[in-house]
């Protein structure tokens, strides 16, 4: 079979794809690659947009090209962003002059299943960033999966996320994982904090439902303010995230409602910046709130001094005056902050940058050897075929 | 420490006595500090003698931690008065106000402590006040409002107080707050001349001459109501609501002058039925 092989004689079109592979080859390993990374266009802050600029960042100071593609002509870069994060170009998807080739790398989040299947027979690697399950399902058909728009590689933020693709998506993906990092301006200071509760969530609703009820048990602490976390001005804005950490610190606690989180990167800040969060456990438990065995890497039980969780919604009017009331009589001991010290020191972006350069780096690799790979078959025919013509 | 503590004495007999071991005791426990803060107990000369023997019992129970001195007055023995007179004596940056009958939270001054170094600027901190009956059943707070944004205003800042906030709230008390001696003096100290609202006239005149006046959210002080004796108690027993009303607008009015003056008493409408 391999004598069959070496005698085939080479074809122009055999050239050209050596030539392709070679090109593609030496423009990944000069990082003349480009990176693409596809940008939801979210109005309010959230995380997970955050975090595609961070990605971003990090490609860029590896040294490679990187481009934000967007889903419409008239995107804004948020300004709740740092600013250094988003100096990017950012190109609409739609434009005809964007073009892909396969040492490029595509990276998709979850919400565009979509423009995953739009993508499919592009030649570049493609790799879904998930950080919520939640709009990953939301945003797929019944019977549907990413594997089918030949998707395979993907980016998680947490064991348990990785667990539960594992379980429902069977040998279907390879996942990487890394830790996201809270930026070092959330920090804490020994200046005394406000009787101020800060309130993220989801659904505002159930935000106005927290409040109402607080107020309702404890008519005594009406003089107590929740801040919803948005400028003064008017109409009140989202805040640039240095900011928000700022005001964040002020305050001596937080409530945080979100049950469809994936990661919890809110509770994450509170504890950074030395402020209580109360919180409501999402359905996918904070991978940081875990305690796992060495060996088996399964959780053993919860780690203490992360805050104040709870399972049950109506439960947490009651634990915000609990905890105020051990805030004003000084009773909040120092082994809960520095429990919150703790486990938020293990999410830096330092730690996060260096995940996030091996997963990337890892990816080039692969790809660098899939090329490789591609090449000395059809260099064997070229030999053959500079002997037979001598 | 740069903080002594003034605890003006009218009246003395065993109940008294028992409250006032109390606040004394509600000193000698404070928490987290080097040094506790100096007493000076200024009284009614008529009750010298049960005063001595009262200081001589608490020396002999805390030892070389107590330090306390006594200052005597004779004639004017109203509570403005021997607050005045007691910041006359005062040798510290700072001094506090307590209550024979009332308490500081064990953590107050380690608090007071960390509040002056980030806000050196504040001349009059106020504690959050807990407000119990005899029973120690709580009552209310005292001085909180501040901390509500509602009150102090859009461009108010929480935990200040503001001529908005003032208006809308004259339920405050100076019992347990620490003040510089010299802003105190700078806007001419209480009145003794004004019953029952002299906490709010002195915190209007204070803001009106640019004081900065602070409340420390932190539970700091327990304020004891209704025990037969204290002043306050025989403002709420004998007082009208016209000549309450009175006083509340004669606060409003001598806040604008530094000087003590005479208040025109013919205004004041007592009703028959007190």
């Amino acid at each position: 079979m391999s004598v069959d092989v070496k005698k085939m004689e080479l074809t122009d079109n055999d050239i050209e794809k050596i030539n392709k592979i070679q090109k593609s080859l030496d423009n990944l390993k000069n990082k003349h690659n480009k990176f693409l990374f596809v940008m939801p266009d979210v109005k309010t802050p959230n995380a997970s947009m955050y975090e595609i600029y961070f990605h971003a960042t990090i490609v860029k100071k590896m040294g490679y090209h990187v481009l934000i593609l967007t889903d419409n002509v008239e995107y804004e870069i948020p300004k709740w962003v740092d600013k250094e994060l988003t100096e990017f170009e950012h190109i609409p998807m739609s434009d005809n002059k964007l073009s892909v080739s396969p040492e490029d790398i595509m990276v998709i989040p979850e919400i565009y299943s979509n423009v995953m299947e739009q993508t499919k027979d592009l030649p570049c690697l493609r790799i879904g960033l998930l950080q919520s399950v939640d709009y990953m399902m939301n945003a797929l058909i019944p019977g549907m999966d990413w594997s089918r728009f030949n998707v395979r590689d993907i980016i998680t933020t947490s064991k348990e996320v990785r667990n539960l693709m594992n379980t429902y998506f069977v040998n279907k993906f390879n996942i990487k994982i890394y830790n996201p990092g809270i930026p070092d301006y959330f920090k804490s200071n020994d200046k005394p904090k406000k009787p101020i509760i800060s309130i993220i969530g989801r659904n505002p609703n159930e935000i106005s439902k927290v409040v109402k009820l607080f107020y309702a048990k404890y008519p005594q602490y009406s003089w107590v303010t929740f801040d919803p976390m948005l400028t003064k001005s008017k109409p009140p804005q989202p805040m640039r995230r240095k900011d928000f950490a700022e005001r964040l610190k002020e305050n001596f606690a937080a409530v945080w409602v979100d049950r469809i989180s994936s990661f919890g990167t809110f509770p994450l800040e509170c504890m950074k910046s030395g402020v209580i969060p109360i919180s409501l456990k999402p359905d996918i438990t904070p991978e940081y709130l875990y305690i796992r065995d060495e060996k088996t890497d399964e959780p053993t039980g919860y780690k203490e001094n992360s805050g104040v969780w709870t399972e049950d919604f109506y439960d947490i009017p009651n634990l915000i005056g609990e905890v105020l009331i051990k805030y004003l009589d000084d009773t909040i001991g120092d082994d809960l902050y520095q429990g919150m010290s703790e486990i938020s020191n293990e999410y830096s972006q330092e730690n996060a940058e260096k995940n996030l350069i091996d997963i990337y780096t890892s990816y080039i690799v692969d790809r660098e050897r899939m090329f490789e790979n591609a090449l000395p078959k059809i260099n064997e025919k070229e030999e053959e075929k500079v002997i037979e013509n001598k | 420490m740069n903080i002594s503590i003034i605890i003006p004495v009218h009246e003395f007999n065993d109940n008294v006595s028992h409250y006032f071991s109390n606040a004394v005791e509600s000193v000698m426990i404070q928490e987290e500090l080097s040094e506790l803060p100096k007493i000076l107990i200024v009284h009614d000369k008529k009750i010298e003698k049960d005063i001595i023997g009262f200081v001589e019992s608490q020396k002999r129970k805390y030892q070389d931690k107590l330090e306390i001195e006594l200052l005597s007055n004779d004639g004017e023995i109203d509570f403005q008065s021997q607050i005045n007179l007691g910041v006359e004596k005062v040798e510290t940056e700072y001094f506090s106000i307590l209550e024979l009958d009332d308490e500081y939270n064990r953590k107050y001054f380690k608090n007071v402590i960390k509040y002056i170094k980030y806000y050196p600027d504040i001349d009059i901190f106020l504690p959050i006040i807990i407000e119990v009956d005899l029973n120690g059943n709580a009552q209310k707070f005292t001085n909180e409002f501040v901390w509500a944004q509602m009150v102090v205003g859009e461009n108010g800042e929480m935990g200040y107080f503001n001529s908005d906030a003032i208006k809308q709230n004259s339920d405050i008390k100076i019992s347990g707050s620490v003040m510089k001696k010299d802003s105190f003096k700078s806007i001419g100290g209480l009145k003794k001349n004004i019953k029952l609202t002299f906490n709010y006239e002195f915190i209007l005149r204070a803001i009106n001459n640019g004081l900065s006046v602070y409340t420390i959210p932190k539970l700091g002080y327990k304020h004891l109501n209704g025990r037969d004796g204290s002043l306050f108690n025989s403002y709420l027993n004998d007082m009208s609501l016209p000549e309450r009303k009175f006083w509340y607008d004669t606060a409003i009015k001598e806040s604008n002058f530094i000087n003590e003056r005479n208040i025109d008493l013919s205004k004041l409408y007592i009703s028959e039925e007190k």
